[in-house]
């Protein structure tokens, strides 16, 4: 089988398991109509999961290759989403496993070279609250277990459902509650001056 | 109300927050924040932690791939075999499950029958017409000595000089001396 897509044409509405199945046959326009469905979901999880950025793009692409390498194990009993989320969560555990205890937000700043922060309105000292309070906020994920980091940003980040993640993750949903609760009140001992200080917002004027 | 107990509700409280509680849970609940003002309060903490998270990603936005990211992927995709002629894991697996099952079968059935043979001659009475087996294979290792001596030597020999890339038609010096450097790694 040999489908020819124009990729700008790919939309959300098309037939998914139809591009899936014309990538296994070794059309290659179909994944990356796939990649472009799905590139911004899983940059986005991967920088939520790491917090160091001069890896977050090595570590995308490398969820798609691995995707395309092993698209005959995608049987379609679950969403092609979570199927690349379980690959992409992989890769994120194999890089903490690898880069030891560095403090990763010492290196977003560094690969930054930006600060990347929205002019956010309000006073000078709002903006140093804010970046303070995202400094702390990405340290205090980075040093959370992996579990309860995976269920914190799973939970209140990306907002999957109890079931998707034990799906994703890989444990049951009783698990799944025990591990955001736990990451949860672990981050908000960390953040707990932010608490006190803010009126709500990380804004603190709202 | 003691912490011990107030640690097993916050997480039921984590989970009403995430609306995830209902049933017999629900109504355990309910029933001890009416008189736990720390648990009551626990439940705003959470909520307001969640706001927290969340607008921190609106005042530092997450970048986006850069531009031409599937493009790059589609690049080095065209690189490597189609995904249909790459053995998938998947695939491999398969066929080792195919294989590897039967290998090991019939590996262990030959295990198994030497075992047998071994053991049956081992438990045969030792008063009756087969003590001579069991006298006979007392000494094995002497017979094959005496007997498959020569052979084995010339078996040993013979892998060594194959193992070096050479041929059996080599001088008796050649063989000897392949045999003496069978431990290193071959010269060719």
């Amino acid at each position: 089988m040999s489908v020819t897509h124009d990729v700008q044409e790919i939309g959300a509405g098309d037939d998914e398991r139809r591009l899936v199945d014309a990538a296994r046959n070794g059309d290659h326009r179909a994944f990356e109509a796939l990649v472009l469905k799905y590139q911004d979901r899983i940059y986005r999880l991967i920088q939520r999961l790491v917090s160091a950025a001069d890896v977050v793009d090595d570590l995308a692409q490398e969820v798609f290759i691995r995707a395309y390498r092993s698209l005959g194990d995608f049987k379609g009993e679950s969403s092609l989403y979570t199927w690349l989320y379980k690959i992409a969560l992989n890769l994120c555990r194999n890089y903490y496993r690898t880069r030891g205890r560095r403090p990763a937000h010492e290196e977003l700043d560094e690969a930054d070279g930006a600060t990347g922060f929205e002019a956010g309105g309000g006073t000078p000292e709002d903006e140093v609250f804010r970046r303070e309070f995202w400094d702390h906020l990405r340290q205090g994920l980075d040093e959370l277990p992996a579990e309860q980091r995976e269920a914190v940003v799973f939970c209140d980040l990306e907002g999957m459902s109890y079931e998707e993640m034990a799906n994703v993750i890989g444990v049951p949903i009783g698990t799944v509650r025990s591990r955001i609760f736990r990451g949860r009140r672990a981050l908000q001992e960390r953040l707990a001056p932010f608490h006190t200080a803010s009126a709500g917002t990380p804004g603190r004027s709202t | 109300m003691s912490d011990a107990r107030c640690e097993e509700f916050r997480e039921l409280v984590s989970a009403f927050v995430d609306d995830r509680l209902d049933g017999g849970e629900l109504l355990r609940l309910e029933a001890h924040v009416r008189g736990c003002a720390g648990c009551r309060a626990f439940e705003g903490e959470v909520r307001r932690f969640r706001g927290l998270l969340q607008a921190a990603e609106v005042f530092r936005p997450l970048r986006r791939p850069p531009p031409g990211f599937a493009a790059t992927i589609a690049a080095r995709i065209d690189r490597q075999p189609s995904a249909q002629t790459v053995p998938f894991p998947e695939a491999r697996a398969g066929r080792r499950g195919s294989r590897v099952p039967w290998a090991g079968l019939v590996a262990a059935a030959a295990v198994a029958i030497l075992f047998f043979a071994w053991s049956w001659q081992r438990l045969l009475p030792v008063n009756g017409p087969e003590r001579k087996l069991v006298s006979s294979a007392a000494a094995p290792t002497v017979e094959l000595a005496s007997v498959d001596g020569g052979s084995m030597d010339t078996w040993m020999r013979e892998h060594a000089m194959l193992a070096r890339g050479g041929t059996l038609l080599g001088s008796a010096e050649e063989i000897e001396s392949t045999t003496l450097r069978s431990s290193a790694v071959p010269e060719r």
